[in-house]
């Protein structure tokens, strides 16, 4: 005993061993607290992001012109493909602006500010990836000073891609849908299905067929393969109507009902360069 | 050595530190194709190739344990886990360096050992903390192997610019 204890670097290592569990535990449990990072770790955060901006903008500027490249080789095949879709999509912006006005018409009339389906977007770029793939976390340009709060979604493109986890001044991290985190916050999604809608949570992500799972679903609505997914805005600060994809897959039970959904994601989880984080017109709980 | 030279190598490893997060992100669709993953450990190397050819920076304890909060900060936001490696890094690869002549070869030897106890740690620290669902069987295969074999690449290709940069800022002017 005497001599276990007169071993000081034994000792130093235990110390160590145990400040980095309290350490690590204490930032798991205060996680999803509203408060969190105390402000110290929120400047010391900003720092990094500014020195990082220094890194990033060589680094965006590579894989801007990569992608633009592969975009150019792309471009034959994809203009045959959205000259067809063209025409259909005047008349569908056509009417969408006619019935968003007839939208705001009616909410007027009936005294309603906002709904869960009205929402502003912010703008932002990814500056940076965590190196180990254990968190799934993006760091993006934009922080409070922005506007934006823990819990926002977050979109590339068309389609949903994850969730703001932590907020600093100039800077954010966002805990993208493919976590494998236990106690990541999962979105609340329906799906549209020709005779209304079905309520259910987005549980997962199948890394090897690159899909979505959407499970606990609350009613027995026909689900066909290809219907939409969205969210529900139930919950959260997350609005009603975000893209999240389509469903490629239904399993039912013993019983018919269906179950669990496999959702194909709207947008490529592994490359985007500016995502948008969207900010709810309604307050949230 | 003086101030100055300590504020360089430490620029010089935050410059590292940064660089994993931009290659992470640059090379995403590459480095996480399933089942495989690939991490940069660029700050591992810098911190390893600061013991062999910067051995008057006598703070590079203080300063790993700096760079490891910083990096739990800035990129997950939990605090506790870099922070005790890359200290716990440095202690080791000084450990060994005492029964090797310090020659290519066995400073690549010793990266692999120290990134694979690393690996190691980090994924016992993630099951604990239960941020990940991944199996021992899996993550020896896809995790381990593919960062080993990336890093000993890049340890190839950045072992010779690396140890002149460093012996150059560490030396006294």
């Amino acid at each position: 005993m005497q001599k276990f204890f007169s071993n000081r670097k034994l000792i130093i290592v235990l110390i160590a061993i145990i400040i980095s569990m309290g350490l690590m535990a204490f930032s798991v449990s205060v996680r999803n607290s509203d408060k969190t990072p105390p402000l110290i770790q929120r400047f010391g955060n900003d720092v990094v992001g500014v020195a990082d901006r220094v890194v990033a903008l060589p680094v965006n500027g590579v894989k801007n012109s990569f992608s633009s490249v592969s975009n150019l080789i792309n471009t034959y095949e994809e203009n045959t493909k959205l000259k067809a879709q063209l025409d259909d999509l005047a008349q569908t912006k056509t009417r969408a602006n006619t019935l968003k006005a007839e939208n705001k018409e009616l909410k007027k009339q009936l005294n309603l500010d906002n709904t869960l389906t009205d929402y502003t977007k912010i703008n932002a770029a990814v500056l940076t990836r965590s190196p180990a793939n254990w968190q799934n976390n993006l760091v993006i340009n934009k922080g409070s000073l922005a506007g934006i709060k823990k819990n926002m979604p977050v979109m590339a493109g068309s389609g949903l891609i994850g969730r703001v986890v932590e907020v600093n001044g100039t800077n954010s991290k966002v805990e993208l849908v493919t976590t494998d985190n236990q106690s990541a916050n999962r979105f609340a999604a329906e799906v549209v299905t020709a005779n209304g809608t079905a309520n259910g949570i987005m549980t997962g992500y199948d890394k090897q067929s690159r899909q979505l799972k959407m499970g606990q679903l609350n009613t027995d609505a026909k689900i066909k393969v290809g219907d939409t997914v969205q969210t529900s805005g139930l919950g959260g600060l997350t609005p009603r109507g975000l893209y999240i994809g389509k469903v490629s897959k239904v399993k039912h039970d013993n019983y018919g009902l269906a179950l669990s959904l496999t959702v194909k994601p709207a947008v490529n989880l592994d490359d985007f360069t500016v995502v948008t984080v969207i900010k709810r017109q309604l307050a949230g709980d | 050595m003086r101030m100055r030279e300590k504020v360089t190598l430490c620029g010089l490893l935050s410059l590292l530190m940064l660089l994993d997060g931009s290659i992470s992100y640059l090379f995403a669709g590459t480095l996480h194709q399933f089942p495989n993953t690939m991490i940069t450990r660029l700050t591992v190397l810098g911190l390893l190739l600061m013991v062999f050819f910067a051995p008057d920076f006598n703070h590079l304890v203080i300063t790993a344990l700096v760079l490891g909060l910083l990096y739990d900060s800035f990129y997950t936001g939990v605090l506790g886990v870099y922070m005790f490696l890359f200290p716990l890094v440095v202690y080791f690869t000084r450990w060994m360096a005492k029964f090797f002549a310090s020659t290519p070869l066995i400073i690549g030897a010793i990266y692999l050992i120290d990134l694979t106890v690393l690996e190691s740690a980090v994924y016992a620290m993630n099951t604990f903390m239960g941020q990940t669902t991944l199996s021992l069987n899996d993550f020896i295969p896809n995790v381990l192997g593919p960062t080993l074999a990336l890093n000993l690449v890049l340890f190839i290709i950045l072992y010779l610019p690396l140890r002149q940069l460093i012996a150059k800022l560490g030396s006294v002017y």
